[in-house]
């Protein structure tokens, strides 16, 4: 009965790997293959790990356990993506991007790279990615010249998103889950994710595409932006980014779970978009443009769900003890962890990163901040950027500006390549460092 | 410390009361004030009851809200997927007659058990859609209008999945689908039917629909698609599969649910709408056009108000409370009613979380169906006292003086009538 768990899983996997293809929405197979390894559970009366809290209530007792959990990371996500929705509505993130006049490659790609590195590790990679993606539209008008602009844009989201606990799906996850310490991460992963994004950028400025002047730089471009700006913008964008950055801090003060911290940032933001003016004539009809119920209909639900799923799914196989199973033959074949932390970010790049961030909880009983956590907080965050289908920042690209995989592959790969690797192995030099002191 | 958590709690129910007058959306108190609650509770260390760890109580917490969060989360979007396929027109092209007590009968009977199934909410707005088509004269369509909110509400009362209220009651492990539907059916029906027969001798609804000419019954057939009979049966079917799953499998209902949701979702995309269904009108026919359209920030409201009652259930609050209650009322059946009653002027929601956190009663006790009962159907009695009525108040401007003169004692009627007969019921049978 086991096995049939084990089978529903992986048709469930290999549907998700190809939804395109299929033309299948993943949060379907995901829902199903979550709702399916549970009944099995269930009907078949396997025996669950003992050790699992709600376990003398029975299998529902198990699965509220888990549903706890994992409600804390959707509420937690439902909570973050509304904030910068709602930042969005009000064009808070143009007080940022106006402020770009440069007409040099070089200093144009540092200071975009820059910019997205530092923007990713407080909003979500997906929509520092959009955010860029726009503004790089109005200001490059050949095609061909922006998608490596675009392309640095999703190696800093997600270079930038590893390193902070609200910066990325995966990072958050192993620190709602109590693995990660804010602090502890910061200090260890800061410099690696620096790293990550700093050896592609050196030497990108070296290569020929990013000397000179940009040619087809849109004047009229930055003027656009520049009337783009609306009243409210930069009190919803001070709003919004002091939300975020106060969860760790709510967190830290009350002991109470990051979700709660983040809802708290959501009903403050929704309080003063409620009593903001956005434009001079500002009428009824007008207001619902700029409101949380809009924000809120834009927000993708059915990524919440195909979370949902998934991870209900990986719940069922480590009440089941088959990810403990797996974790004992892994550490038996590769001994070294980091060689394991270095695999999932390789892996990560072919398959979602939220999956093997939570099989790996599973799998792995270490304390607070041990080193393999943060390793994989680096290697999850950062790998996927070795392909453009590797990161929902890539996917994003892909989708808005049709960038083709192969051209990614030839042309970025190895710059993304370089600066993992190179990450991972600062992220051992700074355990070593830290360690010793 | 008790106190300050009382304080906030009232604060914020004053807040969420005044909602349309100070123009602040009720999501916004329901959320501060649980989170505040669970702040006090966490920094002035109080102690919980049986000594649990602030950490344990509130994760056990969560996973049962979030429970009922999902459970409605699925349920709303199941039903917003059928409208976007048209789902309800096959149901609501059927009715023909003009005339009105017939009409009456029909719609309400219609309604009653349509929300046996969907929310009360939707029942209403499609019910609502369809007579503004039947009926041009304002006048007479708001008394139809009026019934239909009666009937969603008495028609959700009696089915696990009808209403919000029975809803978290089924999860929460206080009531079984069986002895639910056994015991609250004939009161429910009686709620409906009192007012029904009243009305009927009624001079509003005597005589025939004023149907100008041949367009008039043409207008009302809105155009079926492709797709509607297959979506409306997909829909209905998992909704109606929730309980089966739930008795097959002994897993929460939320996993039922989100089972028919992802049933429904991949019918969706492989069902054809329209004759000439391109790339182009598939966004307006899929999930996640219907994900978009829910009503999140009800959502969050109900995490919100769920959240600080919790809360005070973790101190021991509403067990006091029920005690004292106990002490100033001498049958709990008075305390039902009451809940019935106050249900019309406050949120049914927090109600039935309050009075489950209080009582510690086995699954099926009667209290529970009674509270079932009164807390889905009492909230008829005023305009403003069920989603139903909101949302009839809100399409059509109902106003709150005129349903209170001219319907009120009608609903207050059949509520009571079907209160007198479930203690009745149970004093015979005990």
């Amino acid at each position: 009965m086991e096995l049939l768990v084990i089978i529903f899983f992986i048709i469930g996997y290999l549907l998700i790997v190809f939804e395109h293809p299929l033309k299948m929405d993943k949060t379907i197979p995901a829902l199903l293959m979550g709702i399916l390894c549970w009944t099995m559970i269930s009907v078949g009366q396997l025996p669950i790990v003992s050790e699992l809290p709600g376990n003398d209530h029975g299998v529902s007792g198990v699965v509220l356990h888990h549903l706890s959990k994992i409600a804390e990371i959707l509420i937690f996500l439902i909570g973050a993506m509304t904030i910068v929705e709602l930042v969005d509505l009000h064009k808070g993130f143009s007080v940022i991007t106006n402020r770009i006049h440069t007409r040099d490659k070089r200093k144009l790609l540092w200071i975009i790279s820059w910019l997205a590195f530092f923007m990713s590790s407080v909003l979500d990679n997906l929509t520092t990615t959009i955010v860029f993606i726009s503004l790089l539209r109005k200001l490059i008008q050949d095609r061909p010249e922006r998608i490596w602009y675009i392309s640095f844009v999703v190696i800093a989201a997600n270079a930038g998103g590893a390193w902070t606990p609200i910066g990325d799906v995966t990072t958050t996850m192993l620190w709602i889950a109590g693995k990660v310490s804010t602090y502890y991460l910061m200090i260890n992963l800061a410099i690696p994710s620096f790293i990550c994004l700093g050896i592609p950028l050196i030497i990108a400025s070296y290569m020929k595409v990013f000397n000179g002047e940009i040619t087809s730089f849109h004047e009229s471009g930055s003027r656009e932006l520049e009337k783009e700006k609306i009243l409210s913008s930069k009190t919803m964008l001070m709003a919004g980014i002091g939300a975020l950055i106060f969860v760790p801090i709510f967190k830290t003060v009350t002991h109470l779970p990051p979700w709660m911290g983040m809802m708290l940032g959501l009903a403050i933001v929704w309080l003063i978009s409620e009593y903001i003016h956005p434009e001079e004539d500002f009428t009824e009809d007008k207001r619902h443009r700029y409101s949380v119920r809009n924000a809120l209909s834009r927000i993708e639900l059915s990524s919440i769900l195909f979370f949902l799923g998934i991870l209900m799914a990986i719940a069922s196989l480590e009440s089941l003890g088959i990810l403990d199973h797996l974790a004992q033959y892994m550490s038996r074949v590769i001994p070294n962890q980091e060689i394991v932390a270095t695999a999932i970010g390789v892996m990560s790049a072919i398959i979602d990163n939220v999956p093997l961030v939570a099989a790996t909880i599973g799998m792995y009983d270490l304390p607070l901040d041990a080193k393999m956590w943060h390793f994989i907080a680096f290697s999850a965050g950062t790998g996927g950027s070795m392909l453009i289908i590797g990161s929902a920042a890539g996917v994003a690209a892909m989708g808005m500006e049709k960038i083709d995989f192969i051209w990614y592959f030839k042309k970025i790969a190895w710059l993304a390549a370089l600066g993992f690797f190179g990450g991972c192995i600062a992220v051992s030099l700074m355990h070593l460092i830290l360690h010793e002191t | 410390m008790d106190w300050l958590v009382i304080a906030i709690f009232l604060v914020g129910y004053i807040l969420i009361v005044f909602e349309h007058p100070l123009k602040l959306d009720k999501a916004i108190p329901a959320l501060l004030m649980g989170i505040f609650i669970w702040t006090i509770i966490a920094i002035a260390p109080l102690t919980l009851l049986e000594n649990e760890t602030i950490h344990h109580s509130l994760a056990h917490h969560l996973g049962k809200i979030t429970e009922i969060l999902l459970f409605l989360l699925g349920a709303m979007a199941i039903v917003e997927v059928v409208d976007g396929h048209r789902g309800f027109a096959v149901i609501t092209n059927l009715i023909t007659t003009t005339n009105k007590v017939k009409l009456l009968w029909i719609i309400c009977i219609l309604a009653f058990f349509l929300s046996s199934v969907l929310d009360n909410l939707t029942t209403t707005i499609v019910l609502v859609s369809l007579l503004r088509k039947l009926i041009e004269n304002r006048g007479e369509r708001i008394w139809f209008i009026s019934f239909v909110v009666i009937a969603a509400n008495a028609g959700g009362a009696w089915s696990p999945i009808g209403d919000v209220t029975t809803t978290m009651l089924w999860i929460g492990g206080k009531v079984s689908t069986i002895k639910l539907i056994g015991e609250l059916f004939i009161p429910s029906v009686i709620c409906l039917a009192i007012p029904l027969l009243v009305a009927s001798k009624m001079k509003v609804f005597q005589g025939h629909l004023q149907v100008d000419s041949e367009d008039g019954t043409q207008g009302v057939k809105s155009p079926y698609l492709l797709s509607s009979k297959t979506m409306l049966m997909f829909g209905v079917g998992s909704l109606v599969f929730v309980p089966i799953f739930k008795s097959i499998t002994h897993l929460p209902p939320w996993m039922g649910i989100m089972f028919g949701l992802s049933i429904v979702w991949l019918v969706s995309e492989f069902v054809k709408p329209e004759f000439d269904f391109d790339e182009s009108n598939r966004y307006k026919y899929s999930v996640r056009s219907a994900l978009s359209r829910l009503e999140l920030s009800s959502i969050l409201f109900f995490l919100g108000i769920l959240l600080a009652i919790s809360g005070l259930e973790s101190l021991g609050l509403l067990r006091n409370l029920a005690i004292k209650m106990d002490a100033i009322f001498p049958s709990q059946d008075v305390v039902a009613t009451l809940i019935g009653i106050l249900s019309a002027i406050i949120d049914n929601v927090p109600l039935v979380a309050a009075s489950m956190g209080m009582y510690d009663l086995p699954l099926d006790h009667g209290l529970w169906h009674f509270i079932a009962f009164s807390a889905g159907t009492g909230g008829s009695m005023l305009i403003i006292g069920s989603a139903a009525g909101v949302a009839a108040m809100g399409m059509e401007r109902i106003d709150f003086i005129w349903y209170l003169k001219k319907i009120s004692w009608l609903a207050a009627i059949g509520f009571f009538a079907g209160c007198a007969y479930i203690s009745l019921f149970h004093w015979l049978t005990h």
